[in-house]
């Protein structure tokens, strides 16, 4: 059958900010433009912390404010005391909104019937919601709409209402399991699907799984909650030391980090190795890969760590970390906020190298059947073809 | 890159064609078509088959083929009357793979087609069928139909699999296959009314594979004249009558070679829907109406099978043998009861079992022997009801106003026979919702047959404030002679709308009314309407009052800053008042928190009102209305944290508690703190609960027991374990427990207890006191048995009554079905009371059992979580499973076996040996013990 759609076009909030999100847009729009499709990739915003991810020079892209950031309440003087603040702050919020509107009319004009649009975040949907509505209603372009968390997580914020509010017109909504489009299904989205984010291969060759270091590829941020596993670090007993754990990432933690460690005395072996952009290098130094995430959605960390053949021991958060990771075959699951038993999966494979390596291996294998990206572009194009009927 | 094909695309045959019908209605056309024409679904075909209108339907339509190519039309050659020539004739013109139905002034959901379709394809079936939602156009108010059917999606080869799906009639929430007709050459009927619920068993039987989705596909607009069934029009109702009955004729036949399964479900429909419509008129129509729609239906009823009965209720079954009888009146009663939710008519007690009657007179359908067994409702539960339970019908009938009074006249029904027992008092609440307010009247009765007449007279409610404008609500309260009380609203028969000029100061000042609103058989409300003057006199006196916005929020921070726990009331008023004197006459109580007016405070309260009845006496309530209630009307009574609780812990003499105060509480130099603690521990407490948290948390206890001026032991097992579990090192009143010394006096009173509850003698009753869990806490939902009543009724049959009394923090609970067997006695207050009507306590871990055990009267301990609750969570202080009053139980299925044996069996002597190793050791006269060495003690110290 013939494509209907010849152009795919990713929305996100910022263009190719540090984030699965970004990392998920470029490597499923470049599939897709080597399937012959045209891709671009938009956003509201650019990156706007100034870090950015390389995305494929051979893909256009869009930005439709640049670098103009939203306002925020914060950066409003009080000194005429809070009303006038919110007064202001409201005025700027509405003149920016009107600024992402304007821009969306002008952009989203020149898609056609050819053209799917994919909004892969929330925030975008809503702020471009009025003019996709419009053109949509008119039987312009398709729209697809993504949630790259767990239902679970957008329960637990604003996130589930906003999905709700903002997506239930577009012609598909897309979240990463099965078992979240159930969850979102029951909640009353009546097109709710789901695709596994795709994984490229690396081309070099697995961690040897012999160096004694345990890793975390996480912001220091409360969702990742790091501060469990350093607490669960300080559980496994002195015989297995010389073990080093290193914490990759930055954030707002930081401070409250380095004095767990240093209460606990684990300046040794608890390392905060800081940003990284080179997560391969550091998965391929390790032997063990540790999450302790409160709430995830296909997590990235996890994916890498087994493509490199890393095995995980993980807090089993979200429904998406056990299509990442079968329990006991290709790596450790312990319930959430359960730091004895983080502690003691963390243990397990440290004290057993045969162990660690046969999980490392079960695991690439399984990552690589289960997030082959030609596989999961063959997913993408199926439902194209559904959308198109 | 390929050219773009999406003409391609169109000019292929469609997936879907939906078919809109319509007469008439070309205002609502184009908007059912337009919610085809915005399916995600796009290869689709609408077919508009219009009826042969006269309206300018052809018009709307044609412009509706002209903005969309998908869109055909077609008119009939004449008008046919009925939905079915207009589906047939466009099926016939179909070119989708599949078939779906609309009607004009509906709409389909935006992703119906493609999950419909999707579904269809995934399993082969030849119907797909998703969730219909009615949405009542009038007030935009919405419910799903058959919600049950579409709770998760399902498959079925053949109706026999998934009898319960016969309920979904409709066709328009369905996905047909066009091949599934041309196989089976299936149309629509074309020559009577309700051809769709006749094409719908046909197609049900005739189906290779259905399958059923969850979300939703149709949205079903309801709108207002469909809602106002016309009764003025009864000659049409009646042929409307014969028309479905017509139908269900051939349902019947159509379903007859399915399983016994189905055929029930089918009777069960025509049974609760079909013939209950026409019911449901019979009780504002006239009689020659009512007779009529009798006779009509009385060969449907007698072809039921005894399955189907099985799988009505004893109310439907009992209404049917009045339509047998040709009982009117009665076919009236029941459904009059059902549609308010109320217990209508007589539970009579004959020779051959209960049996429901309109009236005690006599029993009409007993010249019937299908009717004779019909209204036979043993079965049911409403006769079993004790008078808390029953849901009466109070009904106002007429309302005259006299001056500054109205009088209501009204009758209740009598299901029991127990408000015309003698000795039964009845009174009328005009309360708003706070109940700051509350006028009761009582009244007379009167025993009419099968219900009591009453009359009550109202003055106008008086007002505290202008800007008082809550409105009042009715309710009835009754009470028999044994102290069982009930209270149920007031229903008003008929629609008022009265207006009562407000004779109070502030009311004739604004010139107020109260009005009386009432709908048709709902509760009636009166309220303040403002007349224009009090309406422009509130706004300019709001507007003064509101200089700036956010005043709401001032003025909640204010209230903080200002009651009695915030920073003024603990940092300056309460040290202040601890600078009065005390007062040596005024004595605090408090149980349970405040949430309590029994235990041990309230012995020792009784023994000392009668020792000292000089002293003035305050009660602590936590703020429900459960402790003023249960006290006498002398009483003071505080709520917890109120200023006026401060006051009183500042200034009284002697504190009586059974817990703790509050941490604020700092006691007096020569205040006299009684501590008569709640009970016996078999879990671990104070410094020796395992999980009892830090440093910080043991010397807060301690703060707290320092206070103790006298505790209260009652036996010697207590006195080595709990005096060394909290540090007490203050004065010990050895043995007893205040709250016991009726304990030994009350067991005699097992009679009294049970006419209280309105309990049948002769009937074994089994009280059921779980205690605390600790991880219930904090939940919002409420804690559920441990066991399953479903099956407890099963095993243990239905005579024995269940008192269930849930731990005050895990509240509890009772499904309505299971009222009459089990009674929610956690707002009882007397507990000794409960001990007194029970014949075996079950419980867990509550220290109920120690004073249970007292009575000699078999307890079963049945804990299956003892591992956890003994190990982990608390930790215990000696093993149950070795030393318990005869029964250990901790698996379910031995529950069963055990309450059986222990209710034929008396006590052993294990339950003698728990008494002498635990229980207090009682002699009648803690209480009086305990106020003497309140009161004198310090004197003679």
């Amino acid at each position: 059958m013939p494509k209907k759609f010849q152009k795919i076009v990713f929305v996100q909030n910022q263009l190719a900010d540090l984030g699965g999100v970004s990392k998920f847009t470029s490597v499923l729009g470049l599939g897709l433009q080597s399937r012959g499709y045209e891709v671009e990739f938009g956003a509201i915003n650019d990156s706007l912390d100034g870090e950015r991810m390389p995305y494929p020079a051979s893909v256009p892209e869009w930005t439709l404010v640049g670098s103009r950031k939203p306002p925020y309440r914060k950066d409003f003087t009080k000194f005429f005391g809070t009303r006038f603040q919110n007064y202001r702050f409201e005025k700027a919020l509405e003149r920016f909104r009107v600024s992402v509107a304007d821009a969306a009319s002008q952009q989203f004009s020149q898609y056609g019937k050819e053209t799917l649009v994919i909004f892969t975040q929330v925030y975008a949907r809503e702020r471009i919601g009025n003019v996709v509505d419009f053109e949509n209603r008119r039987g312009r372009f398709s729209v697809v709409s993504q949630y790259h968390n767990s239902f679970q997580a957008a329960k637990r914020g604003p996130d589930l209402r906003r999905v709700l509010s903002a997506y239930p017109n577009d012609d598909q909504f897309v979240c990463l399991t099965a078992h979240d489009a159930a969850e979102f299904r029951k909640a009353g989205f009546n097109h709710s699907t789901f695709v596994l984010n795709p994984i490229e291969s690396p081309s070099t060759a697995p961690a040897p799984l012999d160096a004694r270091i345990a890793v975390s590829l996480g912001r220091y941020n409360h969702q990742k909650s790091l501060g469990d596993m350093i607490s669960a670090w300080s559980m496994i007993p002195e015989s297995v030391n010389g073990w080093q754990l290193h914490l990759y990432g930055e954030g707002p933690e930081r401070e409250q980090l380095e004095s767990k460690i240093k209460s606990l005395n684990l300046e040794n072996s608890v390392i905060l190795m800081g940003q990284t952009d080179d997560p391969k290098t550091a998965l391929k130094s390790a032997s063990v890969h540790v999450q302790s995430s409160r709430y995830e959605g296909l997590p990235l960390a996890l994916m890498e760590a087994s493509i490199h053949g890393v095995p995980s021991v993980a807090y089993d958060c979200a429904p998406g970390i056990g299509e990442i990771i079968t329990p006991d075959v290709t790596g450790i699951l312990v319930p959430p906020g359960d730091q004895g038993a983080l502690a003691q999966g963390i243990r397990t494979l440290v004290e057993d190298a045969d162990l660690r390596k046969e999980y490392g291996a079960a695991g690439l294998q399984h990552i690589k059947n289960k997030f082959d990206l030609e596989m999961i572009l063959d997913e993408w194009e199926d439902l194209f073809a559904h959308l198109a009927r | 890159m390929p050219s773009l094909v999406t003409d391609n695309l169109q000019s292929k045959l469609p997936d879907v064609t939906v078919v809109v019908i319509g007469y008439n209605d070309s205002e609502h056309l184009p908007v059912a078509v337009q919610s085809v024409l915005d399916q995600t679904m796009h290869n689709l075909e609408v077919i508009i088959s219009d009826d042969h209108s006269t309206d300018d339907t052809p018009v709307v339509a044609e412009e509706l083929c002209r903005s969309d190519s998908r869109v055909r039309y077609h008119r009939l050659a004449k008008n046919s009357g009925g939905c079915g020539a207009p589906r047939n004739q466009a099926m016939e013109l179909a070119r989708g793979k599949y078939v779906m139905f609309l009607d004009s002034d509906d709409t389909l959901e935006r992703h119906a087609v493609k999950n419909l379709l999707t579904a269809a394809e995934r399993t082969g079936s030849e119907i797909a069928s998703g969730k219909m939602i009615r949405v009542f156009v009038e007030d935009g108010k919405s419910e799903p139909w058959y919600p049950r059917l579409y709770l998760d999606g399902a498959y079925f080869e053949n109706i026999n699999e998934r009898p319960i799906q016969i309920h979904d009639t409709a066709v328009t929430n369905k996905l047909y296959l066009t091949n599934f007709f041309h196989r089976t050459g299936l149309r629509f009927p074309e020559d009577m009314h309700y051809e769709d619920l006749v094409f719908s068993a046909w197609s049900m039987v005739q189906a290779q594979g259905v399958v059923t989705i969850p979300e939703t596909v149709y949205w079903w607009h309801v709108y207002p004249d469909e809602v106002r069934k016309s009764i003025s029009n009864q000659r049409e109702t009646i042929k409307n009558l014969r028309d479905r009955l017509h139908a269900v004729s051939i349902i019947e036949e159509t379903y007859s070679g399915s399983s016994e399964e189905v055929r029930a479900q089918v009777e069960q429909k025509v049974l609760r829907h079909h013939l209950r419509l026409y019911l449901n008129d019979v009780l504002g129509s006239d009689d020659d109406w009512g007779y009529q729609v009798l006779t009509e239906i009385k060969s449907f009823i007698r072809r039921v099978s005894d399955v189907a009965w099985e799988s009505v209720t004893a109310e439907e079954r009992a209404l049917y043998a009045c339509a047998l009888a040709d009982d009117l009146e009665g076919v009236r009663t029941l459904i009059l009861g059902m549609k308010l939710r109320v217990a209508t008519g007589k539970y009579l007690q004959t020779d051959a079992g209960v049996v429901w009657s309109r009236d005690i007179i006599e029993n009409r359908a007993a010249t019937e022997p299908l009717a004779a067994r019909l209204s036979a409702v043993d079965g049911g539960r409403i006769h079993r009801l004790p008078h808390s339970q029953v849901p009466y019908l109070h009904y106002a009938e007429e309302i005259i106003v006299n001056g500054h009074d109205f009088t209501i006249k009204g009758h209740s029904s009598d299901p029991l026979g127990k408000l015309s027992s003698p000795g039964t008092l009845f009174s009328i609440h005009l309360q708003n919702h706070s109940r700051s307010s509350n006028v009761i009247k009582h009244a007379d009765l009167s025993v009419l047959p099968g219900a009591v007449a009453w009359k009550v007279t109202f003055p106008l409610p008086s007002r505290a404030s202008l800007r008082e404008t809550e409105g009042r609500f009715f309710t009835v309260q009754t009470t028999l002679q044994g102290g069982s009380t009930n209270q149920a609203p007031l229903v008003f028969a008929d629609p008022n709308d009265l207006k009562l000029r407000d004779t109070s100061r502030i009311g004739a000042f604004l010139g107020d009314h109260w009005a009386f609103t009432s709908e048709k058989d709902k509760p009636g409300v009166l309220e303040i309407l403002s007349s224009g003057r009090g309406t422009i006199f509130r706004s300019v006196l709001k507007t003064l009052l509101t200089p700036v916005r956010g005043l709401a929020k001032q003025k909640a921070k204010l209230k903080h800053l200002f009651r009695a726990t915030g920073p003024t009331g603990l940092k300056i008023i309460y040290p202040l008042l601890r600078k009065r004197p005390l007062d040596d006459k005024l004595a605090l109580f408090e149980s349970h928190l405040g949430l309590s007016a029994y235990d041990s405070p309230r012995a020792v309260f009784e023994s000392m009102k009668a020792q000292h009845p000089g002293f003035q006496y305050v009660w602590v309530s936590q703020g429900s209305h459960q402790v003023e209630n249960d006290l006498p009307n002398s009483v003071t009574v505080v709520r917890r944290g109120s200023y006026g609780y401060l006051r009183a812990l500042s200034r009284a003499k002697y504190l009586v508690d059974n817990q703790s105060f509050p941490f604020y509480f700092v006691k007096r130099e020569k205040q006299r703190y009684l501590q008569t603690w709640h009970g016996i521990p078999f879990k671990r407490m104070g410094h020796d609960e395992i999980r009892f948290g830090g440093s910080q948390a043991a010397e807060r206890l301690n703060q707290h027991t320092k206070k103790w001026d006298i505790l209260n032991v009652p036996s010697p097992y207590f006195e080595d374990v709990f005096v060394p579990a909290f540090n007490y090192e203050g004065e010990l009143l050895r043995y007893g427990s205040p709250r016991n010394d009726e304990l030994l006096s009350i067991a005699g009173a097992s009679k009294a207890s049970r006419r209280k509850l309105d309990i049948p003698e002769g009937t074994k009753v089994v009280l059921y006191a779980p205690t605390f869990r600790e991880n219930l806490r904090n939940r919002t939902q409420s804690a559920s048995l441990t066991f399953d009543i479903e099956k407890w009724l099963q095993e243990l049959g239905e005579d024995i009554v269940l008192l269930v009394r849930s731990h005050y923090l895990n509240r509890f609970r009772l499904e309505e079905r299971f009222k009459g067997f089990c009674i929610d006695v956690s707002d009882y207050g007397n507990i000794n009371e409960l001990y007194a009507a029970a014949d075996l306590l079950i419980t867990d871990y509550s220290s109920v059992m120690f004073d249970y055990a007292l009575l000699k009267k078999p307890i079963l301990i049945y804990a299956p979580d003892y591992d956890q609750y003994a190990g982990s969570s608390r930790g215990s202080y000696f093993d149950l499973r070795e030393e318990n009053p005869g029964y250990f139980i901790e698996e379910e299925e031995n529950l069963y076996p055990a309450v059986r044996s222990a209710l034929t069996n008396s006590v052993g002597t294990a339950h003698q040996r728990f008494i002498d190793r635990f229980c207090g050791v009682e002699d009648g006269q803690a209480a009086a013990r305990s106020v003497s060495r309140l009161v004198e003690g310090e004197s003679r110290a």
